[in-house]
């Protein structure tokens, strides 16, 4: 639950703020240098002042998790609407879209393939993110269970652990990829193997 | 001028408001440069409503430019390009482009791909004239699993399912094989004929121009070298003398073998004179 809404918090601003710099130049070159010296920094670092800043409760999970899968998301949703067919733009503009229609019906489909790219690898990272922010005073959680058993030498619940977070990321990988094959399935490099 | 709006007898009544649709363009003195080269200079040409007009040239002599500074895609440094009044409409008339490349979105099926930027009241349309371009069946295929002919075919319906006043053809047959070449453009020559809108065609190949066009513009050092009608009755057919004697002036004109072809044309249209 803690994985889920961090990822929904990070992953959303990601793509908004994506989005945001993607299309727009005046926005791209306000934020994005910033955007990219915080990326830079590995959210682990920041525990200690996390810590002081957000406590040791939820919000403090929550906070390096969304900032984790942040940067994933943003990189490649940016450098997707960077990527789409200039041609295609073109095409359409000439056809009349602008705005919202446009975005719908060109840029947001351009940009689909490298989004999900992005939102495949902060899956991965969200869970790496989540254990070690698990282990900094949990009173519950897969990471929480895990170090506890460490400090007990219960190799078995440790084991179970990380079988846990196995068939978690790969249910996570699952789901990303169901949405490859649901959103790109018109692009013949993303079909099912057949 | 000669007379740009010819209708088949029987689709006359049918078509007649078609017939009317196209819209008059008007360019003139136009230069556009790109980084200090200039593509087009004080370039002026004037087009007919109803007529079509085949732009032709070397690569690089600036007439995809002319085309995209029509469409509002590049914009001159000066001059000014007017398009004419649609008949019976007050509103702006309705520019649509082909493409070289189909540029279908990938991701829409065939019959989105035509409806883009239509109210999807207008499906049943966008179905019959997909069934104009014979590809009524595959409206529900990806675009990724057609041909390149048939790609095109689908951006001539995404073009005309908009009832163009004025259509722009950027090349749009110059990646296609001979035969699917041969068929597209006399499907072109066809719903221009029945809908008589204003056509520019751009292209490299001159046997393609003299065929489909009422006039062939050579474009050189971004002017006009050459504003030819193509004076011979449709339906036209290639192995003719005229069309053979017209196509070979053009193209040495294009080649530069200018003093020799004139001497050739001399011979072969005093020998046509008694059919002219």
């Amino acid at each position: 639950m803690r994985a889920l809404a961090g990822f929904a918090v990070g992953g959303g601003l990601g793509l908004l703020l994506g989005l945001f710099t993607g299309s727009l130049h005046w926005a791209e070159t306000l934020l994005d240098t910033t955007i990219q010296m915080v990326r830079n920094i590995p959210p682990l670092a920041l525990i200690p002042l996390v810590i002081l800043w957000f406590g040791i409760d939820e919000s403090a999970k929550l906070f390096l998790v969304a900032l984790g899968v942040f940067f994933p998301v943003y990189v490649n949703t940016f450098h997707g609407i960077r990527s789409v067919d200039r041609g295609l733009l073109e095409m359409g503009r000439t056809y009349g879209l602008s705005g919202w229609p446009l975005y719908r019906e060109i840029i947001l489909p351009g940009a689909l393939p490298s989004i999900l790219v992005g939102v495949r690898f902060s899956l991965g990272l969200m869970w790496v993110i989540l254990i070690v922010a698990e282990t900094i005073s949990a009173r519950s959680g897969i990471g929480y269970m895990t170090m506890n058993a460490r400090e007990f030498m219960q190799t078995d619940v440790m084991v179970v652990g990380i079988l846990l977070y196995a068939i978690l990321g790969k249910l996570a990988d699952l789901l990303a990829k169901g949405l490859e094959r649901y959103w790109l399935r018109w692009n013949p490099a993303y079909q099912a193997a057949r | 001028m000669t007379l740009p709006i010819t209708c088949n007898s029987k689709e006359i009544v049918a078509e007649k408001k078609r017939c009317s649709r196209g819209v008059s363009v008007g360019i003139k003195s136009v230069s556009i440069a790109f980084g200090g080269r200039t593509v087009l200079e004080n370039f002026d040409i004037e087009i007919a409503a109803g007529e079509f007009v085949a732009i032709v040239g070397r690569s690089g002599c600036g007439k995809s430019t002319l085309l995209r500074s029509v469409v509002g895609l590049e914009t001159p440094q000066s001059g000014t390009i007017a398009l004419g009044e649609v008949a019976g409409s007050k509103g702006k008339p309705d520019v649509r482009v082909m493409f070289q490349d189909s540029r279908l979105l990938p991701w829409r099926r065939i019959l989105p791909n035509v409806m883009l930027g239509l109210e999807p009241a207008l499906i049943p349309q966008a179905r019959k004239v997909l069934a104009q371009v014979g590809l009524a069946e595959r409206a529900n295929d990806w675009p990724a699993t057609l041909s390149g002919g048939q790609r095109q075919r689908v951006a001539l319906a995404r073009a005309l399912v908009h009832d163009p006043n004025l259509l722009l053809l950027d090349e749009p047959l110059g990646s296609l094989d001979a035969l699917t070449r041969i068929e597209m453009q006399q499907l072109i020559k066809d719903v221009w004929r029945s809908r008589g809108f204003t056509a520019m065609l751009v292209t490299h190949d001159v046997a393609e121009a003299v065929s489909l066009a009422d006039r062939v513009i050579l474009i050189e050092g971004g002017r006009v070298a050459l504003d030819e009608l193509v004076n011979i009755p449709r339906p036209r057919t290639r192995g003719s003398a005229r069309f053979a004697a017209l196509e070979e002036r053009i193209l040495g004109r294009v080649l530069q073998r200018r003093a020799l072809v004139e001497e050739q044309w001399q011979t072969i249209s005093g020998r046509t004179e008694g059919r002219w």
